[in-house]
């Protein structure tokens, strides 16, 4: 899963490591197109980088008085709290094209992805998988054979979850889809 | 039958009955049992590596001073396969192996378990179908089997003793 790489997007919301403040993607540049501000280019050298950079607006009511930054390093950001289900939702719909080889399970039918808190506090992002029992199921209960499946599957998403390094705590869990009729009634 | 078997049991039994005549209380004491029930298999393995068993009761004791919390977190820094530090484990203790795909899903099916048994027992808003209950206790199941496979390893010495001293540790 080492390969999973996310390519930054002109809209998202960011923040650079060290600063509270919240920026949006105006702008990206790929790999050595750009010059750095003059002082980050030794700075990121040392740092080893040399990839894709990003101009960022700040997002403030006095944004207005600021100038963009220009040619950011990508590898400096890191999503901002509002925006963290966006990678996961990246990984999943990646997941979804049966890398490596791995097929994503054809009896889920939707998954909800959900930022907050775990009941001990610690900040979480819930993914749920809603998997449908007409597929799911054998003779009117849940196969065995697909449970097993499913846990694996849900095995895999945890591990390509925890190796975003979010800070944030992961839950995937699996549930039976409502049906439009179930929830009329 | 340990307190541990009784209680996978007994979540496989409430999770097992009729669908069409179960109740909301059958499956949310079915979620609940199958994570009490993975509790106590580790916690009476944590009990039984830090503690001797006499005086009577000793063991008993320590395993009650266990606290979800600490497990829950120890749990998490474990959870990730192939990883050969972990979170929170001071630099003097190194893990002899990477975490196995056992200990990685153990740590990740305690998470899940934990967090499912709270929603079970105080969200009412939640809607819970049999299937949830046969989910999770499916869960617990393999929680029991990988740890048979896992409780030898070098590295679950280090698991087990996280959990009841990780906290402090670090001091």
């Amino acid at each position: 899963m080492a390969d999973l790489k996310f390519d930054p997007v002109i809209g998202l919301d960011v923040r650079i490591r060290g600063d509270r403040e919240l920026y949006e993607i105006i702008a990206v540049h790929p790999p050595n197109s750009t010059t750095m501000p003059e002082g980050w280019e030794s700075f990121a050298q040392v740092r080893g980088e040399g990839g894709r950079t990003v101009d960022l607006k700040l997002l403030r009511s006095d944004s207005h008085l600021f100038s963009p930054l220009q040619s950011v390093p990508w590898s400096w950001l890191q999503y901002a709290d509002e925006s963290e289900i966006w990678p996961v939702r990246h990984a999943i719909e990646w997941l979804k094209t049966n890398p490596d080889g791995k097929k994503f399970p054809d009896y889920i039918v939707d998954y909800e992805v959900e930022a907050r808190n775990d009941q001990s506090g610690n900040p979480s992002i819930f993914v749920r998988f809603l998997v449908e029992p007409e597929y799911f199921y054998e003779n009117g209960s849940p196969s065995k054979r697909n449970m097993a499946a499913l846990s694996e599957f849900v095995f895999e998403v945890d591990q390509v979850l925890l190796g975003l390094d979010l800070d944030r705590w992961i839950y995937v869990q699996s549930g039976v889809a409502r049906r439009v009729l179930d929830v009329a009634s | 039958m340990s307190l541990a078997e009784e209680l996978l049991e007994h979540a496989r039994f409430l999770a097992n009955l009729d669908p069409r005549v179960t109740s909301q209380a059958n499956i949310r004491r079915a979620i609940s049992a199958a994570y009490y029930a993975v509790f106590h298999l580790l916690a009476a393995e944590v009990a039984a590596q830090v503690s001797p068993d006499s005086p009577a009761g000793l063991r008993e004791r320590t395993q009650r001073a266990l606290d979800h919390m600490q497990m829950v977190k120890v749990a998490k820094a474990f959870s990730l396969e192939g990883a050969i530090r972990v979170k929170d484990l001071p630099d003097d203790i190194v893990l002899p192996y990477p975490v196995s795909k056992e200990l990685a899903l153990i740590g990740g099916r305690f998470r899940r378990l934990q967090e499912e048994r709270h929603a079970a027992d105080y969200d009412l808003s939640k809607h819970y179908d049999p299937t949830d209950a046969l989910n999770q206790v499916e869960e617990a199941e393999e929680v029991f089997k990988d740890w048979k496979i896992e409780r030898s390893s070098k590295n679950a010495t280090v698991f087990l003793a996280s959990m009841m001293f990780g906290k402090s540790w670090n001091k």
